[in-house]
């Protein structure tokens, strides 16, 4: 009971933990107090002024994001009086902003531009001319600042000191000459810079890899799993679907995964989405022939030897499903389980950790492919710079799974070149590499983007994954081309 | 030993007054304010240098200096003058007429740059100085001074200006000549 | 000269002495001058007369002394507001004197700032702090030498550190010096300077006496709030409840400035004629000029025009009823030749000066308040412009973590709404702009 208080907001009655602010309990019952500093990831600021709200028996009116939630307490977010404190704090916000929403970046995302719409609508009062400030500042490599827009709510410096740890920003001068900046010519240098750019909420931190590429109005975002590492972050992807083009990724929360946030190396994971990364058909011998073909001959060599000649590679960057498929369907058809081997790019420290977020362990699914394995009574060989289990388990014929994910295996080549040492390979990825190509089949897989399925994160936690619309209809995943090859194998028997 | 000090950006005297102030408060960071008016009443002004060594040398961090240093208006951020009068303009000053005394002294400061006979002072307007029944009230650099007439203010940069230089006037001055040879 | 309707008529200014008693006596800043006036015997009778922390704060309380900052809070009750939990606790004496009007603190350190010192130890033993700061602003040379000496006799003295007194009780103190910030006044303000920090006040809550300095219990009071506790001590409550109004009790240092015959700081019982006091006390205008208005409470104070200091008092209740508040006591006289438009713009000029820059409604509005006043000053301002400064100035009134903005919206809305008709005169002509005042 007393771990519980129980308020009303605009007479509707919430219950929310003690200890929690009246904005937390604002948002657990879906009303809107508008507010910039405050960000739930966050330490409180209280410097905006905006989500102002009435508590009956406070003389004054209250901000939402620091008043402690009381038993009993009500409070009033809508009335005239809280209304037109929120139309003077947004207009003391945009007296010195400039009116530049026509260049800048963030319009459409803009949360200055959506409370104006919202809340404001008025002529300004402000007939002065506005403070000028330092404009598009190169504040590192993926980030550029202009002051000017900053409306001082603190959030990047609170991240700065919180989050990384690492300080870079201050707001230096008083009054309203007060700035935001680093050091001299001292730069933002760590995985977790993009998140500046996204906590913004005006354009005063802009993406660099974003800037000026797209409007956020012809963007579609999807709910998905980041594949970069093992902690699988929550994210949004970001497509605009008529070009069929992958614009960008920002985190999603998720209390359990990742917080608010995401690390750089994350936000690079729509690069190889895009059609002028990936591989379209299948090469056999080299010849690019028919998805068909290549699936035909596959099964066919499946078919013509004994389980114990043929040796499955798997990485794990594939999803649980897939790896079931694989193996219910190779099991089902030469009656026996295969040799399975998962390969481990040799530069791999898999117990690394940032801290925040970044593990050493590359691949999104490891915990999920063990899982499956283990679920088909498969004990999985290591190769992880020595391949000489593989070159001597007398396969004929070599099944490899490539990674999608080419950046968390820098010895990609060398582990190749190995593998076309083998009798008969079929790859399956997207691999542009000489080596892919030398395969005896390369069939090309659909991306994380594209697929239903799970990932299992390095603690446990099973995540979906949702398919958009695939960049090449004819491509598929592992396990639509395992249910096809089940198909073919019984056919012809 | 000898090497040591020689690579410091501050005198050995100061470093000593810089690790006194560190490890006189609770925390590290409280010593910034006072260790800026340390370095400020030796070198006369703070340069990102000195902001720059007291990272380097002291473990104190640019940015929370940085804050600090733009934040409060006592610190100097760039190379002044030696005298500096400084009148406050606030209210209580301004009603006995601050704003003539500003002027005035202003006037004359320009006169002699005019002239070819510049007085070694700077003359700014200043918020309260809290002493605000004996206006207009002014500080020449440390000295306290009131009923700060423009007459008394024009008396008060010639005296000051008969005076041998203060010391940290000096090594700002031999600290930019040796800067502006370095470059 | 006005009869005054006042129990004070008749008696001299120096029969209210408390804090001012060494005034005019020779080498009063000594220990010993101290020590000869009654000096350390309220310590000694706090830490030796059997007296718990709990009995000072009682004692404090009952007094009815109130804080001489500017807010009035009560102190004993402040000092009740610290946890009893053992632990780290701070006491700071705010000693950023910067309200423009006010220079009565560091008049107590220049009679002797062991009335500091001690009401600084009476207070640490009511809340167990074992160490203090007096918190200086930086221009203060003289002040900041004062105190340093004295701090220094104390230590020798024995009424400083791990024994004071004999008593087992410890004590450290010391000084810290501020770089140029009004806004190191505000308690929460000073307690990030103090933490090496920029001076901006932290949000509430959590509240100082619970979380202040390095997120310990902390108390940040006044010098001439803690200077009178020794003499309370001495003299008990009820003497000082003599003096004063039931609400507003015992003596205040009222600091005078503008252009009166005898500026100055002047110790006079709360409840006594503001009228008086210019009139007779500080000899009126100079010149025999006519007043116009009064600042009666530091720059921040809303404004009093001269028929509305007819019959007013100079007491917390009096100054709240007229719309206005005591402050820090700082009476600022402003005479029939002024423009009240130039007193708004030159205030203005303070606000956006001072201003933290941490609430939006604070950086942006200081800023644009200034902006209108000038305009108007430079004769580009139009009809309406002096509402709407009391418009902008009330819409930043009890919306930022501090009570900055509150105070520039004090003169930023009284100084029009009282004064409208003078505005109207800037409205028509442009020739106006050409001249200060005078």
């Amino acid at each position: 009971m007393s771990n519980q208080v129980t308020l009303s907001i605009n007479n509707q009655s919430i219950t929310v933990p003690a200890g929690s602010t009246i904005m937390e309990a604002a948002q657990k019952l879906g009303v809107t107090v508008p507010h910039f500093c405050w960000h739930p990831g966050l330490s409180i600021a209280g410097v905006c002024r905006f989500c102002m709200v009435r508590v009956e028996g406070m003389p004054k009116l209250q901000i939402a994001c620091n008043t402690p939630a009381s038993e009993g307490m009500k409070v009033d977010t809508v009335s005239d009086e809280v209304k037109d404190a929120h139309k003077w704090a947004l207009e003391f916000h945009l007296i010195n902003h400039p009116l530049d929403c026509p260049i800048c970046d963030q319009a459409g995302e803009c949360e200055l531009q959506n409370y104006y719409m919202k809340v404001g609508k008025y002529q300004s009062q402000m007939e002065d001319e506005k403070v000028l400030k330092p404009k598009a500042l190169d504040v590192g490599d993926t980030l550029v600042l202009d002051t000017e827009r900053c409306i001082l709510c603190s959030r990047c410096v609170r991240f700065e000191d919180e989050v990384t740890k690492t300080s870079t920003l201050g707001i230096f001068n008083r009054g309203d000459q007060a700035t935001i900046g680093t050091y001299k010519d001292r730069k933002i240098k760590h995985n977790y810079s993009y998140n500046l750019a996204d906590i913004c909420p005006v354009g005063a931190f802009t993406a660099k890899d974003f800037r000026f590429k797209c409007r956020v109005w012809f963007l579609k975002e999807s709910k998905t799993v980041c594949p970069g590492c093992s902690t699988g972050c929550n994210v949004n992807l970001f497509q605009n679907s008529n070009q069929r083009e992958y614009y960008r990724l920002k985190p999603r929360h998720n209390a359990d995964v990742n917080g608010h946030w995401m690390c750089d190396t994350g936000r690079t994971m729509y690069e190889h989405l895009n059609a002028s990364a990936r591989l379209s058909s299948p090469l056999l011998n080299g010849e690019s022939v028919s998805h068909q073909a290549a699936l035909q001959a596959v099964t066919d060599a499946v078919k013509s030897i004994s389980a114990d000649k043929l040796a499955v590679v798997f990485t794990a960057q594939f999803t649980s499903e897939e790896y079931s498929a694989t193996l219910k369907t190779l099991k089902a058809t030469l009656k026996s389980a295969p040799k399975v081997f998962v390969w481990r790019d040799e530069s791999e420290k898999i117990e690394d950790f940032d801290g925040i977020l970044f593990r050493g362990d590359r691949n999104p699914n490891t915990r999920g492919m063990m899982d499956v394995l283990k679920e088909e009574g498969i004990n999985p060989v290591m190769l992880k710079g020595d391949f000489s289990a593989l070159a001597s388990s007398g396969a004929e014929l070599t099944l490899i799974f490539g990674p999608e994910i080419e950046v968390g295996y820098p010895n990609l080549q060398k582990a190749l070149g190995r593998f076309i040492e083998m009798k008969k390979t079929v790859y399956f990825g997207n691999s542009l590499s000489e080596a892919a190509k030398r395969m005896w089949i390369r069939i090309p897989v659909k991306v994380f983007a594209e697929k239903n399925g799970t990932f299992v994160n390095f603690n446990g936690v099973a995540q979906k994954l949702k398919a958009n619309a695939p960049v090449f209809p004819a491509v598929k995943s592992v396990d639509e081309y395992f249910a096809e090859l089940g198909k073919i194998a019984q056919t012809a028997i | 030993m000898e090497t040591k000090v020689m690579a410091s950006f501050f005198s050995s005297a100061l470093n000593e007054k810089i690790k006194s102030f560190i490890g006189r408060y609770e925390t590290k960071r409280s010593s910034i304010l006072p260790v800026l008016h340390a370095v400020q009443d030796e070198n006369d002004w703070i340069s990102q240098e000195a902001v720059q060594a007291l990272e380097s040398e002291h473990g104190l961090s640019v940015v929370d200096v940085n804050e600090v240093l733009s934040f409060y208006t006592m610190y100097r951020k760039n190379p002044p003058k030696p005298y500096r009068l400084e009148v406050c303009g606030s209210i209580s000053c301004w009603l006995h007429g601050a704003d003539k005394t500003i002027a005035a002294a202003k006037a004359h400061i320009a006169e002699g740059e005019k002239n070819g006979n510049p007085v070694p002072f700077e003359c700014h307007k200043v918020e309260c100085l809290g002493v605000c029944g004996y206006a207009p009230v002014a500080l020449v650099n440390k000295d306290r001074h009131l009923n700060v007439t423009p007459e008394l203010a024009i008396k008060l940069i010639s005296e000051y200006s008969k005076k041998e230089l203060p010391a940290a006037a000096k090594k700002c001055a031999s600290d930019l000549a040796a800067r502006s040879a370095h470059q | 000269m006005p009869v005054m309707n006042s129990p004070y008529n008749g008696r001299q200014p120096n029969e209210f002495k408390i804090l001012t008693e060494l005034e005019g006596v020779p080498n009063s800043r000594s220990l010993e001058v101290y020590k000869k006036y009654g000096g350390y015997a309220a310590l000694e009778k706090v830490l030796k007369g059997g007296m718990s922390p709990d009995d000072v704060i009682n004692l404090v309380k009952a007094s009815g002394l109130r804080g001489r900052g500017g807010a009035g809070f009560p102190t004993g009750m402040k000092w009740g507001f610290v946890p009893k939990a053992p632990g780290e606790k701070y006491l700071i004496t705010n000693f950023d004197e910067g309200e423009p009007g006010t220079y009565k603190d560091r008049y107590i350190a220049e009679l002797n700032a062991h009335m500091l010192i001690e009401g600084k130890l009476i207070g640490a033993y009511a809340i167990g702090a074992s160490k203090s700061y007096i918190y200086l602003r930086g221009e203060f040379y003289d002040e900041i030498a004062w105190c340093e000496k004295a701090i220094k006799e104390a230590y020798d003295a024995g009424y400083l550190g791990d024994n004071v007194m004999g008593t087992g009780f410890k004590h450290h103190m010391d000084v810290y010096i501020g770089a140029g910030a009004y806004i190191c006044g505000e308690e929460t303000g000073l307690i990030s300077s103090l933490e090496g920090k920029k001076g901006q006040p932290k949000l509430k809550p959590p509240f100082p006496a619970v979380k202040g300095y390095l997120n310990k219990p902390t108390i940040v009071n006044n010098v001439e709030t803690l200077a009178a506790v020794p003499w309370i001590i001495r003299n008990g409550p009820e003497a000082y409840k003599k003096f004063g109004t039931e609400k507003s009790a015992g003596t205040k240092l009222f600091n005078i400035s503008g252009p009166v015959v005898r500026p100055g700081c002047y110790e006079l019982p709360l409840g006594y004629p503001l009228k008086r006091f210019i009139y007779e006390d500080c000899g009126g205008l100079i010149g025999g000029k006519k007043l116009k208005a009064v600042i009666p409470g530091g720059a921040s104070a809303p404004v009093l025009t001269a028929d509305e200091i007819e019959n007013i008092t100079m007491d917390y209740e009096a100054f709240a009823s007229a719309g206005t508040m005591l402050g820090s006591g700082a009476v600022i006289v402003i005479p029939e030749d002024v423009s009240m438009v130039h007193v708004l713009e030159n205030l203005m000029h303070f606000f956006k000066d001072e201003s933290c820059g941490q609430c939006t409604p604070c950086r942006e509005g200081t800023g644009w308040l200034l902006k209108m006043s000038r305009d108007i000053v430079n004769g580009d301002g139009v009809p309406g412009d002096a509402e709407k400064i009391a418009d902008v100035a009330g819409k930043m009134m009890g919306r930022t973590i501090c009570t900055f903005s509150d105070a520039a919206a004090g003169p930023a809305r009284s100084i029009p709404q009282k004064f409208a008709h003078e505005f109207v005169e800037f409205y028509k002509t442009k020739k106006n702009a050409v001249q200060a005042h005078g």
